[in-house]
């Protein structure tokens, strides 16, 4: 419990921060943007890929730590979508719910995993991740599409799913990883140094990103996405995970993806495409908080 | 050499990376200067007080190293007074030159040190950064209260400057961290050490975003004469307060190293406020910056 608690808590701090930066205006918020834009688009990726490339995944049971992390994605995401009609919510408000449920942080995931389990720890998050942001992506579009308040262009965003730079990354490095190659020398480090800045920025970003108005404003729907979120999501994931037999460092990670709260990326997908954008402000503001607990005692208690 | 020019290219990679980003407009001109300030006011000082608190610093020769290190400064810059006289600069233009001649670039270093000497390298380095960082700007500034009298800061302005100077400060919290053996506290260490990641490869880019290459084609004597000065000159004199002060190994090929790189690109800010020729200071910076990737590891593999 400590040790986990003392990888936790400092990625916490560093969120923290972030929201007192933009809050004093010492950052304002143009600069996020843009360093938004900056750790998705190249530190990130630049992580991932000198990650994926470097880490010795020998003797990391993959796929089932594949299925343990996917199969109560796909089980919440198909329930939410069942009990859509039975739900005291707006078409907006549910997209938002939706969203929170079922597309984590992986910047807290990274960050957990590289302080407890270094590269490899990394590196088997970047594969929980490969296959599961295009799945996400499709079905928070297609929600958005079937419920958001603006219509959405399909095709442009099944491109954009193609080409989100943190898959084609995780994509690159495993094909590196396979095929037992490094970039070249001088590449090499120059993407590990540049891959240095992705975390910290992406956390502190993350933090800019909290609305503590917007969750203070947001009604029940935040408790319940929050609920789902954080406890029955890892839940589920640890039951599939002990029904085959997952063990050590990837049953840890499946939790851990599985636990964090939701993206805030989700946010600018709301706002884009006619979801409820406050509430997915309130919601992540909220997980991301109440996750400060719930992450290190799920933990603790399932891992 | 081919070993440091390895070790070194990366960084200047991101030096690269950072100027075509800027160039390309990718980033927008709102996220450089608040990504200076987070680096400057944040992540650098961050990075210098775990370093330093956290170093073994017992065994370590401070004060020759101090020595070698301003007395390499001072003589540059009775060699910067003389070239004024060659060169018949006015004020504005010689503060300019001075400061390219004897200001550092600390990102350059750091980052150079951590590259080829691991977490030894980075302490004497930052210890390198707590010597020179407060005797060079108070001489730039001096320098500017001495030369372009408009502008000139008064005693209390200067020490003022020194006072909030961040770098300074981490630089005595480090210490004192270390000497009074509290070290870094169980969940502050980690939570500076996520931040503290990011000011190298940050600054880096900071770097290379402030680079002006059209202010090249203007470029004069005194910009390759700043350059010529601080890239091959500088670093022989550094070598020679070494030897006289009996500096050597590692912690001499540090003094040297830092006496190698080109300006510290906060210099154009400075002269910008205290009335110096910030044009020249954007040149002289770009050009040293350029020339750097190829003296710095020319000199590095003479030093070592």
């Amino acid at each position: 419990m400590s040790q986990t608690l003392v990888a936790i808590l400092p990625v916490f701090l560093v969120i923290a921060l972030g929201n007192i930066f933009r809050r004093t205006g010492f950052l304002p918020m143009e600069f996020w943007a843009a360093v938004n834009r900056l750790t998705f688009n190249v530190l990130v990726p630049a992580l991932l890929i000198s990650g994926l490339s470097r880490a010795d995944l020998a003797g990391t049971n993959i796929g089932p730590m594949l299925v343990a992390v996917t199969v109560p994605m796909l089980g919440l995401a198909g329930l939410l979508w069942v009990l859509r009609p039975a739900m005291p919510v707006s078409g907006p408000a549910f997209t938002s719910v939706y969203q929170s449920v079922i597309r984590p942080n992986a910047y807290i995931a990274f960050a957990v995993a590289l302080s407890l389990y270094g590269q490899t720890g990394l590196s088997a998050v970047a594969l929980a991740l490969a296959p599961t942001v295009p799945l996400v992506n499709l079905f928070s579009t297609a929600v958005l599409a079937r419920h958001g308040s603006v219509p959405a262009g399909g095709s442009s965003i099944i491109r954009q799913v193609a080409r989100n730079p943190l898959v084609l990354a995780s994509l690159f490095g495993i094909g590196l990883q396979l095929a037992g190659l490094r970039l070249p020398p001088i590449v090499d480090e120059t993407v590990a140094i540049a891959g240095q800045a992705a975390l910290p920025l992406a956390l502190l970003s993350v933090g800019a990103g909290l609305r503590i108005k917007a969750a203070l404003a947001a009604g029940r729907a935040v408790l319940g996405a929050s609920a789902l979120r954080l406890l029955l999501m890892p839940l589920l994931t640890a039951a599939v995970a002990y029904a085959i037999g997952l063990e050590g460092m990837p049953l840890f990670i499946a939790i851990l993806f599985n636990g964090v709260p939701a993206a805030t990326v989700s946010y600018v997908m709301a706002r884009e495409m006619g979801g409820d954008a406050p509430l997915m402000a309130g919601i992540i503001t909220v997980q991301t908080a109440l996750s400060m607990l719930t992450l290190p005692v799920l933990l603790a208690l399932l891992a | 050499m081919i070993d440091v020019a390895l070790a070194i290219l990366p960084i200047f990679a991101m030096i690269g990376l950072g100027y075509v980003i800027r160039e390309r407009g990718f980033l927008g001109e709102d996220f450089w200067r608040p990504a200076e300030r987070l680096t400057y006011f944040v992540l650098f000082p961050i990075l210098i007080v775990e370093t330093l608190a956290g170093a073994e610093l017992a065994g370590l020769t401070v004060l020759p190293m101090a020595a070698a290190t301003i007395s390499a400064i001072l003589i540059m810059t009775l060699v910067a007074l003389a070239a004024r006289k060659v060169l018949k600069l006015g004020g504005p233009g010689f503060t300019s030159l001075y400061q390219g001649v004897v200001r550092m670039n600390t990102y350059i270093g750091l980052a150079t040190a951590a590259a080829l000497w691991n977490a030894a390298g980075l302490t004497l380095a930052a210890i390198a950064v707590a010597i020179i960082v407060p005797t060079v700007n108070v001489l730039s500034v001096a320098a500017l209260a001495r030369f372009v009298p408009a502008g000139a800061p008064s005693t209390t302005q200067v020490a003022g400057r020194l006072a909030r100077n961040s770098l300074i400060l981490a630089c005595l919290i480090g210490i004192a961290l270390n000497l009074a053996g509290i070290g870094l506290p169980p969940v502050a260490a980690p939570t500076l050490d996520i931040l503290g990641q990011a000011a190298l490869p940050l600054g880096l880019m900071a770097v290379g975003a402030g680079l002006d290459f059209r202010v090249m084609r203007e470029a004069a004597h005194p910009v390759f004469a700043a350059t010529g000065l601080r890239l091959l000159a500088m670093p022989a004199i550094a070598a020679l307060t070494c030897w006289a002060f009996d500096v050597q190994g590692l912690t001499a090929a540090v003094v040297i190293l830092f006496s190698a790189t080109p300006t510290a690109t906060s210099a154009y800010i400075l002269a910008r406020q205290l009335g110096g020729d910030a044009g020249m200071m954007a040149g002289i910076t770009t050009l040293q910056t350029a020339a750097a990737l190829v003296t710095l590891p020319l000199v590095l593999t003479l030093a070592t």
